[in-house]
């Protein structure tokens, strides 16, 4: 799974902990998933869509399918 | 109405203190009785169940990604703990090995009442398995990092 996190973070000037803070999750969590060592569950995913305000297949992607794309 | 704080950051936080202020608290406990020989054993007692109360509600307000770290290092490190003990287990009945770990656990035992190298027994499982939960915690902690 590929997410566009960092990217998203970093246009709103949130650190990881701002994200964190705002997710109610551990830094840890925000950092394991902007690397690609942990896929949220769908709660989490939605959450994460909420507090940017987009839809999540704008955040997340399948691998196979952005493969495909590039 | 719930006396701990809303978010669970905070509530994490807040356990995770008290766990920590706690375990000083028995740690001196401990030192008191071995150093100046007091009995407190009843109070060690007590503050080891608010610990492990403690300690089951600090599960109850990890996030799924520290709860999914824990599962994986409790599987991987205390099966390979438990496998540990295991391997201590069947090379003992080995030839090879009887000079080294039978005169090992011999010289240990000798003296003990069989209810005493249970308990002991027991209590070495629990140790090779929390040592394994440990290391492979402390690897993905570094590799995290």
């Amino acid at each position: 799974m590929r997410n566009r996190l960092k990217v998203l973070r970093a246009e709103r000037n949130w650190s990881q902990a701002d994200l964190a803070d705002k997710l109610d999750v551990s830094r840890q969590s925000v950092n394991a998933i902007e690397t690609g060592k942990y896929d949220p569950s769908l709660p989490l995913a939605f959450k994460i869509a909420k507090v940017f305000g987009l839809p999540i297949e704008q955040i997340f992607s399948d691998d196979e399918v952005a493969q495909a794309a590039e | 109405m719930s006396l701990l704080p809303v978010s669970q950051n905070k509530r994490r936080a807040l356990i995770r203190t008290l766990l920590f202020t706690l375990g000083g608290v028995l740690l001196a406990l401990v030192l008191a009785m071995r150093v100046w020989d007091i009995e407190l054993h009843g109070v060690v007692i007590a503050v080891l169940i608010v610990f492990c109360i403690l300690a089951m509600l600090e599960f109850t307000v990890f996030d799924e990604f520290s709860k999914q770290t824990h599962y994986r290092a409790w599987y991987w490190g205390s099966s390979a703990g438990a496998a540990g003990v295991a391997l201590v287990q069947v090379l003992s009945t080995l030839d090879v090995s009887t000079g080294a770990i039978n005169s090992f656990i011999a010289t240990r035992l000798d003296s003990v009442d069989p209810s005493q190298a249970f308990l002991s027994g027991m209590m070495i499982t629990l140790l090779f398995m929390v040592t394994g939960y440990v290391i492979v915690r402390g690897a993905m902690w570094l590799r995290r990092r």
